[in-house]
C-alpha cells in the first residue's frame, strides 16, 4: 500500500513581498520546507498544495526557479478561503506543503530556440520560474522575449526584477498595462506617461522603439503589435483564460503552429493528485497530466477553454 | 397522449403573437413520471402531457440559476396547477420573478398528481411510457400493452395534493380544466394534519429523538434545496466557502444545520410543494418538516405565503403596531 | 470452494461470521435500505431473514461503496498552535470486516472505483486500508430491481467480479462459491466452526445454481444497447443532443450520492478549538460549485456541460479497467432521479441521434 498521498510537510515562511494591494493583494512568499534537508527539487510550471491547516489547501504554481541555490517561493493572489488566510500569515509562521506536483515545461526540448513568455496577472508566477531557469542557463536558449502586462503600474508583480531586466537587458522586455475602456473605446487620459500606445486601428504598424519597454495595451495586442516570428521560436502564455485565448488567437495569426505555443491551465483542484475528479478535461486530469499544455494537445481535450 | 387541441392551439398561438420566447411544460416518460421540458419552438409543444404522471413542480426551472443564464426563455409560458400558481405569487411578492416575464397558464379543477414512488410501491415494473387517467376515485394506469391496473386515487396522489386547498389556479392569463367537473380528494385540514399533530404530541426530548434518527440519515445531496423552485439565491449559504457555514461532513451536526439553514430560508415563503421531500432520495420527512413550519408561520404571524397575489412577503413587512411573535420577542 | 447453507441455519451463519471479522450487512431502513454493523442491529433473528436483511428483491438503495468508500473519511488529524501546526499519529486502519450480501452490480462497483482510488496515481490510502480489511461477500440477485440494466453493461444478476465469494438462492438454501483466495481461506475457516450447518456442496447443487442463475438472468428488466456508445461518444462532445437530455436535470446529487461507482469527493478540514482533522466527504460533478473557482469564473457552469460530463465519465473516460463501462447498471440513478431523468432512455435518446453519421 502506498503512504497517505494527503500528509505534508512543515514549510516556515521566511520572508514575504507585497507585490501589488487592491482588492485582491499577491503576495509572494519564501518558504523553507522542514523535510526537505536537501534541495526542494521541481521542475519550472511545476505545482504544490499549500495548506492553511484548518482552512484547507490551494493549489499553486511554483514562483521560483529550480536551481539548487534558490529558495522555494510562491506567489499567492487572495481570492478564496485558503489565500485569504494565507494572507493573514506572519513571517515565522508554518504552512503546510505537500508536492510537487503537475508535469512542468518540457524545457529540454525547448534548448537551442528562441522564447516567447507571454504572461498577464498572477499568471506571471510559473514564468518566472521559468525564467528564472533561463537566466542560469542563459546560453542554452536564443533570444528570449518576455510579454507581461497588468491592470496598472502599481498591479505588476516583481517590479524589481522586471527593472533589473531592464537594465541589464538580458532578455527583450514588454511590459505593458491595461487599457482603461469608455463607451467609445480606450480613455486617452488614461493612458500613463510613459507607457507608449499601440496603434489600435493597426496594431501591426505601432512603431516600436529600440528600447521602449512600457506600453498601454492588453497583452494580445502588444504581441500583435511587436509581430515575434515564429520561426524557431516556442511561445509559452499563462495569465486569465480569456488573455490566453486571445494571444493564442494572435500567435496562430503570426503563424505559430498548434505545438509550438504552450500554456498553464488553471481548474479548481482539491487533492492535486489525479483523484478527486474535478479537474479534468475530458480523461485527462489537469493536475497530473498539466498544468503545462501545448496548443495541440488542447485542441483534442475537452473543455478545455471553456 | 399529446395535448388537447384547444390548449396546443394556444400555446402554438403564443410562440405566433410573440407574446412568449418558450413554453415550460412536462413531457412523458418510461417511468412513472413525467419530466420538465422548455419548448422553444411552436412544434415542440406537441410532445407535452396534461397526465397525472407529469408530477415535478415546474417552477424549478423559472427560478434556477440555470433560468438565470439564460434570460432568452422569458418571457415564458409555464403549464401551473393551483398550488403552482400559489407558488407563483410567492415568488412575485418577493421579485423573484416579475408578472411580466411569465405567462400563466392555469390548469384548473386539478383531481391531483400522481407519487412516483407510491405508485412504483404498487406497481414497480413500469417502463413502457406509462399512462394514467384520473377516473372518479380511480386512477388507471396503462402501458402500451394496455391496462395494468385501477389504484385508489388517496392512495396514489403526492402527499401535497392530500393536502391541497388551492385545485383552482389563484392567477392566471388563460385557463384550461384538467377534469370537466371538480372533484377533489376532501383535503387534510391545516387544524388538524396528523403528521404535525404527531409531531405535536411529543415532549421536547422524543421529538428531537425523531428528528435526530431522521437527520442521521441524510447522505447531503442537496436534492432538496435544489429541487425547491423557492431556493433559488445566487449565493446559496449552504453552498459558500467564504465564509463557510456548513461543512461537507456528512454527520449528525452538519447535517442539522444543513437542514436548519435551508428551512430557516423558508420560512414564510415555503408553499409546502412537498417537492423538497419528493426529491430526496432517502425519504427524509421534510414535507412533514416545512408543513409544521408553515403551521408555526401560520400560528405567530397568521400569514400564508402566496395566497394573495398582490400580497407582501412576510419577511419584507414591518408594522410598528406589529402584535405578532417577533414584536412580542423583542419586549 | 463450495457449499451449502439451508436458509434456515442464516442466522447462525451470520453469528459465525460475526466472530473474527465485524459483520455489516444490509438492511432495511426509512430509506430504502443500506449496509449497517450486525452487532449494532437489534433484530429478532427468526424473521424471515432473508427479508430483513435486503438479500431478495430490489438491492439497498444506498449501494454498499459507503462501506468503502466512505461518505466522511479522516485523511489525518493535526493540532494548531498558534501561526503553526503538528500532525498527529494516524489511528491504525480499519479491523477487518465482511460486508455480507453484496449486490454484484456494487462488487463490480468497485472495480471502476478501484481504477482511480488504487491507482494510477498511488490512489487514496483510507480506500485502499478499507478495501483490504473488507471481504466482499456477494448474493446473486434471483429478481433484479425494476430499473436494473447489468446485462447491458457486462454484468450479470450473478456476476462475480470484484467479490470474493458469491451466494446463489436456491429456494430453500444458499450455495457460498468462493472466488478469491481469501474468499476460500474465509470459507474454509467458516467451515471449521459451522459443523452441522454448513455443508459441503455437491455437483447438483452447483447445476442447480446455474440454472437458477441463467433465470435470473432471463428477468433482468431493462436492456439497452451500449455498443455503439464508444463510437458514437468519439465523435459527439459538441453535438446538440446534450441541451435536449439535460433541461430536466435540477443538478442535484442523487444519481452521484446513489450511484456504486461515483467516487469524486471534496477535502475539507474541520476544527474543533485547537484539534482539527482533514477529511475527504463526497462530492458531485452535478454540482455547479465543483468546478467553480475562487476566482469566480466555473468551466462547468451550466447543467448541460455537466451532464455531458457524468455521461461520458460512465460511457467513455472512465471504465471498470477491464473494457466494460464505469456504469454497472443498478438502475439507482433511474429510481431515484427526482426529475424523471432515465439513463436507459437517454442511452436511447443518443444513441438514436448520434448513431446515424
Ligand atoms: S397540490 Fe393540489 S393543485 Fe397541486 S397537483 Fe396536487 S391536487 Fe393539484
Ligand atoms: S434530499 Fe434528503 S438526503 Fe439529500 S440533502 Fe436533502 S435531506 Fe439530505
Ligand atoms: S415544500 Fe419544500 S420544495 Fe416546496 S417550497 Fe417548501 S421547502 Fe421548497
Ligand atoms: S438525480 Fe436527476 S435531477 Fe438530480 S442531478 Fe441526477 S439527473 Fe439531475
Ligand atoms: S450510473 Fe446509474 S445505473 Fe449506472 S451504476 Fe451509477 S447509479 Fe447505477
Amino acid at each position: 500500500m502506498s503512504a497517505n498521498p494527503y500528509l505534508l510537510q512543515r514549510a516556515r515562511i521566511d520572508w514575504i513581498v507585497q507585490e501589488c494591494g487592491g482588492p485582491r493583494p499577491i503576495r509572494t512568499y519564501t518558504l523553507d520546507p522542514e523535510d526537505s534537508t536537501e534541495h526542494f527539487a521541481f521542475e519550472p510550471g511545476q505545482c504544490v498544495q499549500l495548506s492553511v491547516l484548518g482552512e484547507g489547501e490551494s493549489f499553486v504554481a511554483i514562483a521560483s526557479g529550480p536551481e539548487q541555490d534558490e529558495p522555494l517561493q510562491v506567489t499567492v493572489m487572495r481570492v478564496g478561503l485558503v489565500t485569504t488566510a494565507l494572507h493573514e500569515l506572519n513571517i515565522g509562521d508554518f504552512v503546510g506543503l505537500r508536492g510537487p506536483y503537475g508535469n512542468g515545461f518540457p524545457v529540454d526540448r525547448w534548448r537551442g530556440k528562441d522564447l516567447l513568455l507571454i504572461g498577464g496577472g498572477v499568471g506571471q508566477a510559473p514564468l518566472r520560474s521559468l525564467l528564472h531557469h533561463i537566466e542560469a542557463n542563459r546560453s542554452e536558449f536564443g533570444r528570449v522575449q518576455v510579454f507581461y502586462g497588468a491592470r496598472s503600474p502599481e498591479a505588476m508583480i516583481y517590479r524589481e526584477e522586471f527593472a533589473a531586466y531592464e537594465a541589464h537587458r538580458d532578455f527583450d522586455l514588454y511590459l505593458s498595462i491595461d487599457w482603461k475602456w469608455g463607451p467609445d473605446g480606450p480613455l486617452d487620459e488614461d493612458a500613463c506617461e510613459g507607457w507608449a500606445r499601440v496603434n489600435l486601428s493597426n496594431l501591426r504598424s505601432t512603431r516600436i522603439e529600440q528600447d521602449q519597454v512600457r506600453f498601454t495595451g492588453f497583452v494580445p495586442q502588444i504581441v500583435q503589435a511587436v509581430a515575434p516570428s515564429p520561426q524557431s521560436t516556442i511561445a509559452v502564455t499563462c495569465g486569465p483564460p480569456a488573455m490566453i485565448r486571445r494571444v493564442v488567437e494572435g500567435l496562430e495569426g503570426l503563424g505559430f503552429g498548434p505545438d509550438q505555443i504552450y500554456t498553464t491551465l488553471e481548474r479548481r483542484m482539491k487533492c492535486g493528485i489525479g483523484l478527486c475528479g474535478r479537474c479534468n478535461l475530458g480523461p485527462v486530469f489537469v493536475c497530473t497530466e498539466g498544468p503545462v499544455f501545448s496548443y495541440a494537445q488542447l485542441q483534442d481535450l475537452p473543455e478545455a477553454f471553456a | 397522449m399529446s395535448l388537447p387541441q384547444v390548449l396546443d392551439r394556444h400555446l402554438r398561438d403564443l410562440f405566433g403573437s410573440g407574446r412568449v420566447n418558450s413554453v415550460l411544460g412536462a413531457i412523458p416518460t418510461r417511468g412513472p413520471l413525467g419530466m420538465a421540458q422548455l419548448a422553444r419552438t411552436p412544434e415542440e409543444v406537441e410532445r407535452f402531457t396534461l397526465s397525472p404522471l407529469a408530477c415535478p413542480n415546474l417552477l424549478v426551472h423559472l427560478t434556477s440559476k440555470e433560468a438565470r443564464l439564460d434570460p432568452t426563455r422569458f418571457p415564458l409560458a409555464v403549464l401551473a396547477r393551483g398550488c403552482e400558481t400559489r407558488m407563483l405569487n410567492q415568488i412575485f411578492s418577493e421579485h423573484g420573478l416579475r408578472r411580466d416575464q411569465v405567462y400563466v397558464v392555469g390548469l384548473a379543477h386539478c383531481p391531483g398528481a400522481i407519487d412516483p414512488r407510491r405508485l412504483s410501491a404498487q406497481l414497480p415494473v413500469l417502463r413502457g411510457f406509462p399512462e394514467a387517467t384520473i377516473e372518479g376515485e380511480e386512477v388507471v394506469i396503462r402501458e402500451e400493452s394496455g391496462e395494468l391496473a385501477r389504484l385508489a386515487r388517496t392512495e396514489l396522489v403526492l402527499e401535497r395534493c392530500r393536502h391541497c386547498q388551492n385545485h383552482e389556479p389563484l392567477i392566471d392569463d388563460y385557463r384550461f380544466d384538467l377534469v370537466e367537473e371538480a372533484d377533489w380528494i376532501e383535503p387534510v385540514s391545516v387544524d388538524e394534519d396528523p403528521g404535525v399533530e404527531a409531531i405535536d404530541a411529543m415532549i421536547p426530548i422524543e421529538r428531537w429523538a425523531y428528528w435526530r434518527s431522521q437527520l442521521e440519515r441524510c447522505i447531503r445531496c442537496h436534492a432538496c434545496r435544489d429541487a425547491c423552485p423557492l431556493c433559488y439565491c445566487e449565493n446559496c449559504i449552504l453552498e459558500r466557502h467564504t465564509p463557510c457555514w456548513v461543512k461537507r461532513s456528512v454527520n449528525l451536526p452538519e447535517n442539522t444545520a444543513y437542514q436548519l439553514l435551508r428551512v430557516m430560508h423558508l420560512v414564510g415563503r415555503c408553499t409546502a410543494c412537498g417537492e423538497c421531500e419528493r426529491a430526496c432520495p432517502v425519504d427524509l420527512p421534510l414535507g412533514l418538516m416545512m408543513r409544521k413550519m408553515e403551521n408555526l408561520v401560520r400560528e405567530y404571524y397568521g400569514h400564508r405565503s402566496g395566497l394573495d397575489p398582490s400580497g407582501e412577503h412576510l419577511l419584507s413587512i414591518f408594522d410598528p403596531r406589529d402584535t405578532t411573535a417577533t414584536a412580542r420577542l423583542e419586549q | 470452494m463450495r457449499m451449502l447453507q439451508a436458509k434456515h441455519d442464516i442466522p447462525k451463519l451470520l453469528e459465525l461470521m460475526d466472530q473474527d471479522r465485524e459483520l455489516f450487512v444490509p438492511v432495511r431502513d426509512e430509506g430504502g435500505g443500506r449496509f449497517a454493523r450486525w452487532s449494532d442491529l437489534d433484530l429478532s433473528v427468526n424473521e424471515d431473514i432473508e427479508n430483513t436483511l435486503m438479500l431478495a428483491g430490489e438491492a439497498t438503495r444506498r449501494p454498499a461503496k459507503d462501506q468503502l468508500f466512505a461518505e466522511t473519511a479522516t485523511l489525518f488529524r493535526f493540532r494548531l498552535e498558534q501561526g503553526d501546526f503538528h500532525l498527529e499519529e494516524p489511528p491504525p486502519g480499519p479491523s477487518p470486516r465482511v460486508l455480507f450480501g453484496v449486490r454484484p452490480c456494487d462488487g463490480r462497483g468497485f472495480q471502476v472505483i478501484d481504477t482511480l482510488l488504487v491507482g494510477p496515481h498511488g490512489g487514496d490510502t483510507a480506500y485502499q486500508q478499507a478495501r483490504e480489511a473488507n471481504l466482499l461477500v456477494g448474493v446473486g440477485c434471483k429478481t433484479p430491481g425494476p430499473d436494473c440494466f447489468c446485462t447491458s453493461v457486462g454484468g450479470d444478476p450473478h456476476s462475480s467480479d470484484g467479490l470474493d465469494v458469491l451466494l446463489t438462492d436456491l429456494g430453500d438454501a444458499f450455495l457460498l462459491e468462493s472466488i478469491t483466495e481469501p474468499g476460500r481461506d474465509w470459507l474454509s475457516g467458516l467451515q471449521k466452526h459451522g459443523v452441522g450447518f454448513l455443508h459441503d456442496a455437491g455437483k447438483r447443487d452447483a447445476e442447480r445454481a446455474r440454472v437458477a442463475q441463467h433465470e435470473a438472468r432471463q428477468r433482468v428488466p431493462r436492456q439497452v444497447d451500449t455498443s455503439r456508445l464508444p463510437k458514437i461518444l468519439e465523435r459527439s462532445f459538441n453535438s446538440d443532443v446534450w441541451a435536449t437530455v439535460a433541461p430536466a436535470c435540477i443538478g442535484c446529487g442523487a444519481c452521484t450520492f446513489l450511484c456504486p461507482t461515483c467516487r469524486c469527493f471534496d477535502i475539507q478540514d474541520l476544527v474543533q478549538g485547537s484539534r482539527g482533522a482533514r477529511v475527504r466527504v463526497w462530492d458531485s460533478c452535478m454540482f455547479r460549485e465543483y468546478t467553480q473557482e475562487a476566482s469566480g469564473h466555473n468551466p462547468r457552469i451550466r447543467r448541460a456541460q455537466r451532464w455531458r460530463n457524468r455521461f461520458y465519465d460512465k460511457f467513455h473516460w472512465s471504465g471498470d479497467g477491464r473494457g466494460n463501462p464505469a456504469c454497472v447498471g443498478c438502475g439507482r440513478c433511474i429510481t431515484h432521479c427526482p426529475s424523471g431523468i432515465d439513463l436507459v432512455e437517454m442511452i436511447e435518446r443518443v444513441t438514436s441521434a448520434e448513431g446515424g453519421a
